[in-house]
């Protein structure tokens, strides 16, 4: 059965349809409480729906996404204009790679700290090769860092 | 305003549930 719950949750996801894979998820924890994978796909479908403040409640409420969470929960936080505790989030990080650094980079920049946003991409500049995915977005990112900070 | 992307969006991606179909 719950097999098949996943089946449907995979086929909801890969067409988009949040909402129906957020209750199906909710299926899934109904009959295994802490499944890792339910709990995670939920996760990311509050995410995609724009749902900061319940995907941090979930993160919250539950050990193991807290635990192994961190970048998401930054990530929402930041995006719930809640700038200064995504900040603490991200700054928490031990050992941050690639994607971490970018959110952190992105935060200081809302918060309108360009000197040490456009520090962040210069070293993920230098930290990342040619061809990474995102160079062309940061170089623009780095830009209007520059030119925020005037 | 300068055009700034969000690029920490992209990082997040839903992994793989073949294990688990
Ligand atoms: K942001």
């Amino acid at each position: 059965q719950v097999r098949t719950l996943f089946q449907e949750l995979d086929k909801h996801v890969a067409q988009e349809r949040f909402e129906k894979a957020v209750s199906v998820a909710d299926k899934i924890l109904a009959i295994q409480k802490d499944d890792r994978d339910a709990l995670y796909h939920k996760l990311l479908c509050l995410i995609f729906l724009s749902h900061f403040t319940k995907a941090v409640s979930l993160i919250d409420s539950n050990p193991q996404l807290k635990e192994h969470c961190a970048f998401e929960k930054a990530y929402c936080l930041s995006r719930d204009k809640k700038l200064q505790e995504a900040l603490d989030v991200v700054k928490a990080i031990r050992e941050p790679s690639t994607r971490e650094k970018d959110l952190h980079a992105q935060v200081l920049y809302r918060l309108e700290n360009y000197e040490e946003s456009a520090a962040v991409y210069a070293t993920l500049a230098k930290n990342t090769s040619d061809e990474d995915d995102f160079q062309l977005e940061r170089a623009t990112n780095l830009s209007a860092a520059y030119a925020c900070a005037g | 305003k300068p055009l700034f992307f969000d690029i920490a969006l992209n990082h997040i991606e839903f992994p793989s549930l073949e294990h688990r179909t």
